[in-house]
């Protein structure tokens, strides 16, 4: 089993070569430490997302995911990477065309191939958690956005990833969604399968099962005490 | 491995999507077209004196030439922009880079199915277009030009010819391949401004309706030829 889940080394990330957003990114994520970052809008926190799952390429240094070479990742490596994350995308982002369950079990069904029983049965124990069980048959477009979070939280880790990435996810939910969210991050924690990385706007303190905690700024990241 | 049930409900629905709904203007549009068509023949061609070739000179209008373009022509009305539109939104909105970040083959889920649902649906519907054509061509037969029914049923039978089926399916299928393909394409091209929805669909519709009528054309050309 891989210990370093993701590895950054002076990567340079962006959506254009010539105009980086971070310039200089060194980040190493291992099993079990959870880390947060924080960050202004805009300062390229979706940016690294999308190139830890390899939607963006990294124009300079190295960079790995779950030991292989993410340099020039072939459609099959990009496929082994994808399913050993879990992602909650900023704005929960579900398919408008999907009911909730569909949206929920779409990477188990059309990415793993999950039978549809085993997809129920894994859907289970978070109906209730977050009161989704009224909500399976509905449309997001009639879903508020705490709804749409929390879907989009469940679709992330259904099916117990290597590592989950959060992209602001306490962004748009009520009191209740965030007590629910961090009640499930304590028991991510306590399981131990799963790594959680967040990204977001606001400083996030009292949390200590977060082992590092960064903040983002263009020239890189700076660890925070 | 993809199981049948996956299979089916990514295939079909598109199908049923772009088949089915267009039933009601494909059925006007054909009883029309057919009952326009036998009236001239019938009415043109015994002034020239060959209304012997009438049954052979329907089937090839209806089922060779018209049937198929009218289809694409109505299917592209209602599929490209749909289709444009539905994947440039779902650009705009994030939900493919959401698709793929899930580890969702992008082409097998979403654009596969809406390319073989279209193909197969423009198919189907070139072939209903030649039935109900027929259909309306009988009609115009018996009440507008006083023909027996009978008469032009042995006429389409003596004439008929196995390339008469055999020349909708390639044309419907061409016609499919060009509507479904330039859709994806233009609805694939918009990038993450809601602006480039509109431009890319007018851009799909344009494309589809140009392809579409170059291939008439290609087609009418080699066919005059061979």
């Amino acid at each position: 089993m891989v210990d370093t889940l993701m590895d950054f080394q002076d990567a340079v990330i962006g959506y254009e070569a010539d105009f980086p957003l971070i310039s200089d990114l060194n980040l190493r994520i291992t099993r079990g430490n959870h880390v947060v970052i924080t960050g202004a809008c805009g300062v390229g926190k979706s940016a690294i997302v999308k190139t830890i799952l390899g939607l963006l390429s990294h124009w300079k240094g190295e960079y790995y995911a779950f030991g292989r070479d993410m340099g020039h990742p072939s459609a099959p490596l990009l496929s082994y990477v994808r399913k050993k994350i879990g992602i909650l995308p900023d704005r929960g982002i579900l398919l408008q065309h999907l009911t909730v369950f569909q949206n929920i079990a779409l990477p188990l069904r059309y990415g793993q191939f999950v039978p549809l029983e085993k997809v129920t049965a894994l859907l289970e124990p978070f109906l209730e958690e977050f009161r989704l069980e009224d909500l399976l048959d509905r449309y997001p477009s009639s879903l508020n956005l705490d709804q749409i979070k929390k879907v989009g939280f469940v679709r992330a880790l259904i099916n117990n990833p290597d590592l989950c990435i959060l992209d602001d996810p306490f962004e748009g939910l009520d009191d209740e969604g965030v007590e629910a969210f961090w009640r499930r991050l304590a028991l991510i924690d306590s399981e131990k399968e799963t790594t959680v990385l967040v990204f977001t706007r606001k400083t996030m303190n009292g949390k200590s099962y977060f082992s590092h905690r960064y903040h983002l700024m263009s020239d890189g990241l700076h660890e925070v005490s | 491995m993809l199981t049948r049930r996956l299979i089916l409900n990514s295939f079909l629905l598109p199908i049923v999507a772009a088949g089915l709904a267009a039933l009601p203007i494909i059925s006007i549009v054909a009883l029309l077209v057919g009952a326009g068509i036998v009236a001239e023949t019938g009415i043109e061609l015994p002034k020239l004196g060959i209304q012997n070739l009438m049954g052979a000179i329907v089937l090839h209008v209806i089922f060779g030439i018209v049937g198929p373009f009218a289809t694409a022509l109505i299917v592209t009305a209602r599929s490209t922009s749909g289709l444009a539109v539905e994947i440039g939104n779902m650009r705009v909105t994030g939900e493919l880079d959401t698709i793929e970040m899930l580890g969702v083959n992008l082409s097998n889920f979403l654009v596969t199915p809406r390319l073989v649902g279209i193909v197969i649906s423009n198919i189907a519907l070139t072939f209903y277009f030649g039935l109900i054509a027929m259909t309306g061509g009988f009609a115009m037969a018996l009440m507008g030009l006083s023909m027996p029914i009978a008469t032009l049923v042995r006429m389409i039978e003596t004439s008929i010819k196995l390339s008469d089926l055999v020349l909708p399916f390639l044309e419907g299928l061409g016609y499919g391949l060009i509507i479904s393909s330039v859709s994806v394409y233009h609805g694939l091209r918009v990038k993450n401004s809601p602006v480039d929805v509109p431009r890319e669909t007018t851009l799909s519709l344009v494309s589809s309706l140009s392809l579409c009528t170059v291939m008439l054309s290609l087609y009418l050309i080699f066919s005059s030829l061979a």
